[in-house]
C-alpha cells in the first residue's frame, strides 16, 4: 500500500484528503508542521508528498528543500491558497515539485495527480 | 429500522409459497381420497351384493334341501304299513344321509301307524357327541306332540309348515328351525295321517355368512317370515328380536322396511346413518327363494373405510411435516438470498441521515442481490465522493473569500466599492476608523453625498460626472476631493476610480482614497 504524507495547517483540509486518499487505497500520514513533516520523511518515507506553502511556523519552500533533500525522487505535489501567485509558485519551485495545484482545484484532479504520479515510479 | 420478523420478506415469501403448495396439496388429496373412496365404495357395493346373493343361495340350498327331505320322507310315508322301530329307523337314516340336518321327527294320528296303537311319534336328533344320535320319544305327556304348534298346523293346512326359529333348550341346547311336512295314508287323501319333520341347526348359517362377510367390517342378519332373526352378530338378539323390534329399540325405522320389502319379495339397497352410532349404514337386502327368509348383509362405512381413512390421517401428517420442512427450507433459503437487503435497507436508511460513512454488506455473491450490493456500495462511494468534493469546494471557497476579505481589510486606504448607479455597496475597516461611518450606514448611499471633487484641481464639476467615467470604463487617479467624515469633518484625499469590468462589461466600481499622511497621523 503506497505511502502518502499530506502536509497542511488547516485540520479541515488534512481530514478530507485523508479520507479521499484513504478510499482510494493509500496509506495516509498528515501533519500540520514542517518539523512533523520532516519527522516523517525521515522515519516513515512516503511515496509521494502533497503539501501546502503555507504551513505554521515555516514556509513552504524551505520545507520542500529540506525534504527533497532527504527523498529526491520522492514527488511533491504543491497545493497553494489564494495568497500565492500561481505563475510565481511555478517558476520558483520547478524543479522540486511533480505538480502545482491549487486549492480550488477538485479532489478529482488532485486524487487524479497523485495517481499520475504515484504510477510514473 | 429493523422489519419485524412476521413482515419480513422471508416470512412472506415462505408464507405465500406454503399457502399455494399447501392448498394445492391438500386440494389433490382431498380429490384423491375422494376418488378413492368412490371407488372403494363401489367395490363393496358389488361384494355386499355378491355376499347377500352367495347367502341367499346358500341359505336356499340348505333349506331347500332340508325341505326335500321332509317332503320325500312324508311321500315316502304314504301307503306303507311301519312298525314303530321302522319309523325311528327312518328318522336316525335321514340324519345318518344328511349331514345338513340336526334332527328329524315322525308322528302319527291316532291309530294311523296301527289301529292297536294310539299315538306314535319318535324324534330323533344329533347328540353332542359325534356321530351318537338321542331318540326322543313324542308321546310323553311333557312333549304331547298333538298339542304342538307345528304339528298341529302342518296336520290343519295339509302344506309344509316353516318353523319360527326356536331354542331348543334339551341336551343339545342349540337354536334351530323346523320344516313340518304332512303325509297321508294314500296319494290323493284330504286327510294327513301325520306330519314329518326335519330340523335345521342354525349354526351352519353362522358360518354360512362368515364364509361370505367381504370384509371385517361386513355383517350379515338373516330373518324369518315374520322378522325374528335367526343370524345376527349380535348372538343374544337372535331369537330374541325382531327386525321390528330392533328398529324400534335402534331408531333405525329403515330395518323396518327392509322387512317389508323382503315380505313384498323385493331386493335392494339402503343406505341409513344409524342413529346410535351416527355412521352411515350401507345395506343390500334380498329375500330367499325358501321359508320366507331374508338375508340382509351390511357394512359400515366409517369402519370399512378406517385404514383408508388412517392412510390419510397419515398422508395428511407427512403433508403437514412436509410443509413445515418446506416452511423451513424456503425461509432458510430466502433469508440468505435476502440476507444483504437487511443491512441494505438499514445502510440506505443512515445514508438519507446523512451518514456516508456506515457499513455495508460485503458484495461475495454474483447473484442479482450480490450486485445490488455491489451496485449500492458504488452509489454510496460516489455519493461520498461527491459529499467530499462538496466539502472541499466550501472549504476552498470559504478559504478564498476569507483570505481575499483580509487582503482588503488590511489596505490602509479608503475602499469604496460602488455599484454602477455609484451608490456605496460596500467599504473597507478604514473608512470607519479615518471617517467614522459603520459600514451600514453607508450602504445603498450615493458617494457624492461623502465626496466633493476639488473642481479646480480635477478638472471635473462634480461626483457626478464620474459615473460618466465608470460607465465609460475609464479610470480616474489621483484626484483632489475632499470626504466628509460622519462627524462633519472635511477631510482632504485623493481620489481614484477603477471601473469593474467583467467581460469587458462595467459591473461597478472601486474607489480609493489616499488620505494626506498628516491627517493620517492625527487619526493614529
Amino acid at each position: 500500500m503506497k505511502h502518502i504524507l499530506t502536509i497542511d495547517d488547516e485540520t479541515q483540509i488534512r481530514e478530507i484528503l485523508r479520507q479521499v486518499l484513504v478510499a482510494a487505497g493509500y496509506r495516509v500520514t498528515d501533519v500540520a508542521s514542517a518539523d512533523e513533516a520532516l519527522q516523517v520523511v525521515q522515519q516513515d518515507p512516503p511515496d509521494l508528498i502533497l503539501t501546502d506553502l503555507q504551513l505554521e511556523e515555516s514556509d513552504g519552500f524551505d520545507v520542500i528543500a529540506q525534504m527533497k533533500q532527504l527523498r529526491p525522487q520522492t514527488p511533491i505535489i504543491l497545493l497553494t491558497g489564494v495568497l500565492f501567485d500561481p505563475s510565481v509558485v511555478k517558476r520558483l519551485g520547478e524543479d522540486k515539485i511533480a505538480a502545482y495545484l491549487e486549492k480550488t482545484s477538485s479532489l478529482e484532479r488532485i486524487l487524479g495527480e497523485v495517481k499520475k504520479h504515484l504510477a510514473a515510479r | 429500522m429493523r422489519v419485524p420478523f412476521l413482515q419480513s420478506l422471508p416470512v412472506r415469501l415462505a408464507g405465500l409459497i406454503l399457502l399455494l403448495s399447501g392448498v394445492t396439496l391438500l386440494v389433490l388429496t382431498e380429490l384423491n381420497r375422494r376418488a378413492v373412496e368412490r371407488i372403494l365404495q363401489e367395490q363393496a357395493e358389488v361384494e355386499a351384493a355378491m355376499a347377500t346373493a352367495a347367502v341367499v343361495d346358500g341359505l336356499d340350498s340348505v333349506v331347500g334341501s332340508t325341505e326335500r327331505l321332509a317332503r320325500f320322507i312324508a311321500r315316502d310315508l304314504e301307503g306303507r304299513t311301519l312298525a314303530g322301530p321302522d319309523v325311528e329307523r327312518l328318522a336316525r337314516n335321514a340324519l345318518v344321509d344328511n349331514p345338513n340336518v340336526f334332527g328329524c321327527s315322525i308322528a302319527f294320528e291316532p291309530h294311523a301307524l296301527a289301529p292297536a296303537v294310539e299315538r306314535y311319534g319318535a324324534y330323533v336328533h344329533r347328540s353332542n357327541t359325534l356321530n351318537r344320535f338321542v331318540t326322543v320319544d313324542l308321546v310323553t305327556p311333557d312333549q304331547a306332540y298333538w298339542q304342538r304348534d307345528w304339528y298341529r298346523e302342518a296336520i290343519d293346512k295339509g302344506v309344509p309348515v316353516w318353523s319360527e326359529p326356536f331354542a331348543d333348550p334339551g341336551d343339545a341346547d342349540r337354536n334351530l328351525v323346523r320344516i313340518a311336512a304332512p303325509f297321508y295314508r294314500a296319494a290323493g287323501d284330504e286327510k294327513p295321517i301325520g306330519v314329518v319333520t326335519a330340523v335345521i341347526e342354525l349354526q351352519w348359517l353362522r358360518r354360512l355368512a362368515n364364509m361370505n362377510e367381504f370384509s371385517d367390517t361386513s355383517s350379515v342378519v338373516v330373518f324369518s317370515r315374520t322378522g325374528r332373526l335367526i343370524l345376527h352378530p349380535k348372538p343374544n338378539y337372535v331369537i330374541a328380536e325382531t327386525m321390528e323390534t330392533l328398529a324400534e329399540k335402534t331408531g333405525a325405522s329403515e330395518l323396518a322396511t327392509i322387512r317389508q320389502n323382503v315380505i313384498a319379495r323385493r331386493q335392494g339397497v339402503m343406505t341409513y346413518r344409524d342413529p346410535i352410532t351416527g355412521r352411515r349404514v350401507h345395506v343390500n337386502y334380498r329375500p330367499a327363494r325358501t321359508a320366507g327368509w331374508g338375508v340382509v348383509v351390511s357394512y359400515d362405512e366409517t369402519e370399512f373405510l378406517k385404514s383408508q381413512r388412517a392412510f390419510r390421517d397419515i398422508a395428511a401428517g407427512f403433508l403437514g411435516a412436509t410443509l413445515l420442512v418446506l416452511a423451513g427450507i424456503v425461509i432458510g433459503v430466502t433469508r440468505y438470498a435476502l440476507r444483504p437487503l437487511g443491512p441494505l435497507a438499514a445502510a440506505t436508511g443512515e445514508i438519507a441521515r446523512g451518514n456516508l460513512d456506515c457499513a455495508l454488506p460485503e458484495p461475495v455473491r454474483q447473484d442479482e442481490v450480490g450486485q445490488l450490493a455491489r451496485a449500492f456500495r458504488a452509489m454510496r462511494d460516489a455519493l461520498q465522493a461527491q459529499h467530499l468534493e462538496r466539502r472541499w469546494a466550501a472549504q476552498s471557497l470559504e478559504h478564498q473569500l476569507r483570505y481575499n476579505q483580509l487582503i482588503i481589510d488590511s489596505i490602509g486606504e479608503l475602499v469604496f466599492v460602488l455599484t454602477k448607479a455609484m451608490n456605496i455597496s460596500r467599504i473597507n475597516p478604514a473608512v470607519t476608523r479615518l471617517a467614522g461611518y459603520a459600514p451600514a450606514e453607508l450602504v445603498k448611499v450615493p458617494l457624492a453625498r461623502l465626496i466633493r471633487l476639488d473642481a479646480a484641481a480635477s478638472g471635473l464639476a462634480d461626483v457626478g460626472l464620474l459615473a460618466e467615467a465608470m460607465k465609460a470604463g475609464r479610470g480616474v487617479h489621483d484626484l483632489p476631493a475632499t470626504m466628509t467624515a460622519k462627524d462633519g469633518t472635511a477631510l482632504p484625499v485623493h481620489l481614484t476610480l477603477a471601473p469593474l469590468l467583467d467581460n469587458h462589461k462595467v459591473v461597478g466600481g472601486v474607489v480609493t482614497l489616499r488620505v494626506d499622511p498628516r491627517v493620517l497621523a492625527a487619526h493614529g
